[in-house]
């Protein structure tokens, strides 16, 4: 698997440096300007997009190896498709993670930084941007690893209709409003609850439970759908 | 002899196309030529070999080993080159070949950067930059630097030049040399195979025609030649095709022996190329 992930870094140095530096921008402009935002959920934003952007490298990869027609060049290796997905998998983890350690040592060193480290490395906020990054890659990446670019394509318009759906019933079905944005609001109380004082570390091991189990049950999907690829 | 590489029955459904119980071996240390016209089902076999496709039947075995059960291992052995190489082309030679390496355990650095020289390949150059010339002595590389036992080469001489692809045949000629490497070669370019192959798989329509060594196939078959009213065409013995036309009667047969027993002076017999063979099994009878 260690063999998969130095390949997919090499083939990918040049994006992943790119990226990189889109990402310091960010984050040293968002760190310096961070008090003006006036929000005290700074930080966890911070730290979401710092997430965000590990896992999101990892779609990227995955449609610039379907453009490049390389998937058939990885299916030839000698490993078995399974160790192909788990790579992918772990290397997701990998850039969230190094995600992580980048934007809290900016928050740490740089001078000007307006978070400290100790709101960046607030747990509360990390698990519950891993847990929002787990539920929407949990259902993205299997369909990207089977599908490829077109998977994702067919994702976001999918996810584009349903929001268009929601809107058009919204509007034009006034009484059904409540039911529509029920679950929704629920799920931002529910978060919102989360990174709270009135959370306790039982709740917090619940989400690290979601996390895992999220994360498995992705991995057995994505692993069955790519065994049904064909190059 | 023992056989590097075992196919029988293999099955493979698409829309419009089927694999039926497709069946061949290959011998160690022997060159065997997959020919058969576009869309025979060549490229489908030996994708349905690197488990680039799901079977629906049958069975593969390299090195006595089944394909899907060991296929790390199996793999590790087989140097692959496809008919496109799809390698990232933003990135140069070298730092492909330091991402792909570690994969195969027999890698030979110094054998890769002698073929490197040998085909006057820039090692530093991006792989978009190269020819499709380039490309392809670049995946052969990389096919051969891991001391690959079975090379599986999916078209590869389409496209390419007379003098590289002079160049390919001798290498593949010298790579089984030492009696312990195979090559598994697919192409519909016959005169690629007639210079260097040992044995010939023939594939229509998805079905072997058959599968034997190219001398004995070269020795038996042939082109029964004569005036149209001269012999009936179901008089020729081992009829596989004909064509009539002005000149007469042309048929191929693969019993050109027998078909001289029978039919003696009324017709002339030449030998059959593996391209007299492909066309008039593609064609069938009766055609002008």
């Amino acid at each position: 698997m260690l063999k998969l992930i130095r390949k997919e870094l090499i083939f990918n140095r040049n994006n992943l440096l790119l990226i990189l530096a889109i990402m310091t921008a960010f984050l040293v402009y968002f760190l310096a300007r961070a008090e003006t935002f006036n929000s005290p959920d700074s930080p966890a934003f911070m730290m979401f997009c710092a997430f965000y952007v590990g896992a999101s490298l990892c779609v990227t990869l995955e449609a610039r190896e379907d453009r490049g027609k390389t998937a058939a060049l990885t299916c030839s290796l000698p490993c078995r498709r399974k160790t192909i997905v788990a790579a992918r998998f772990a290397l997701t983890w990998l850039l969230m993670t190094a995600g992580l350690i980048y934007a809290t040592a900016l928050a740490a060193l740089l001078p000007f930084s307006r978070i400290s480290l100790n709101q960046a490395l607030n747990l509360k906020f990390i698990l519950v941007a891993l847990l929002i990054l787990t539920v929407v890659f949990a259902v993205f990446l299997p369909f990207t690893i089977r599908f490829g670019v077109v998977g994702v394509i067919f994702f976001l318009v999918a996810a584009q209709l349903i929001g268009l759906i929601a809107l058009f019933l919204v509007h034009f079905l006034k009484s059904g409003r409540a039911e529509i944005f029920s679950p929704i609001g629920s799920a931002i109380r529910g978060l919102k609850f989360l990174v709270g004082p009135q959370s306790t570390s039982g709740h917090l091991v619940l989400v690290v439970a979601a996390i895992l189990a999220l994360n498995a049950a992705s991995l057995f999907i994505a692993q069955a759908l790519y065994a049904r690829r064909e190059f | 002899m023992d056989n590097i590489l075992e196919v029988s029955g293999l099955r493979k459904r698409y829309k419009g196309f089927a694999l039926k119980d497709v069946s061949f071996a290959v011998p160690r240390g022997t060159i065997m030529g997959l020919i058969g016209p576009n869309g025979a089902g060549k490229t489908t076999v030996v994708k349905l070999i690197m488990n680039l496709i799901r079977r629906q039947a049958g069975r593969v075995e390299v090195f006595g080993l089944d394909n899907l059960r060991h296929e790390p291992e199996v793999k590790s052995r087989i140097g692959f080159v496809y008919d496109t190489p799809c390698f990232p082309p933003d990135i140069s030679l070298l730092r492909i070949k330091s991402a792909l390496a570690p994969f195969y355990p027999a890698w030979n650095e110094n054998l890769f950067r002698r073929l490197l020289e040998e085909f006057e390949l820039p090692a530093k150059k991006k792989f978009k930059a190269l020819s499709h010339g380039m490309k392809m002595k670049f995946a052969l590389a990389l096919a051969l630097a891991h001391e690959a036992e079975l090379v599986l080469m999916d078209e590869p001489t389409a496209g390419l030049d007379p003098v590289f692809r002079q160049e390919l045949l001798g290498k593949l000629s010298g790579l089984i040399q030492d009696e312990r490497k195979s090559v598994l070669f697919s192409s519909h370019i016959t005169t690629d195979l007639e210079k260097i192959a040992d044995h010939i798989t023939f594939i229509h329509e998805g079905a072997v025609v058959f599968s034997s060594a190219k001398d004995e196939i070269l020795e038996s078959w042939g082109l029964v030649k004569a005036g149209s009213r001269d012999i009936e065409v179901s008089d020729i013995p081992g009829l596989k095709g004909y064509r009539t036309g002005a000149f007469g009667l042309e048929a191929l047969t693969s019993d050109v022996a027998a078909a001289r027993r029978r039919l003696g002076p009324k017709a002339v017999y030449d030998r059959a190329s593996l391209e007299d063979i492909m066309y008039f099994i593609s064609k069938g009878n009766g055609h002008a």
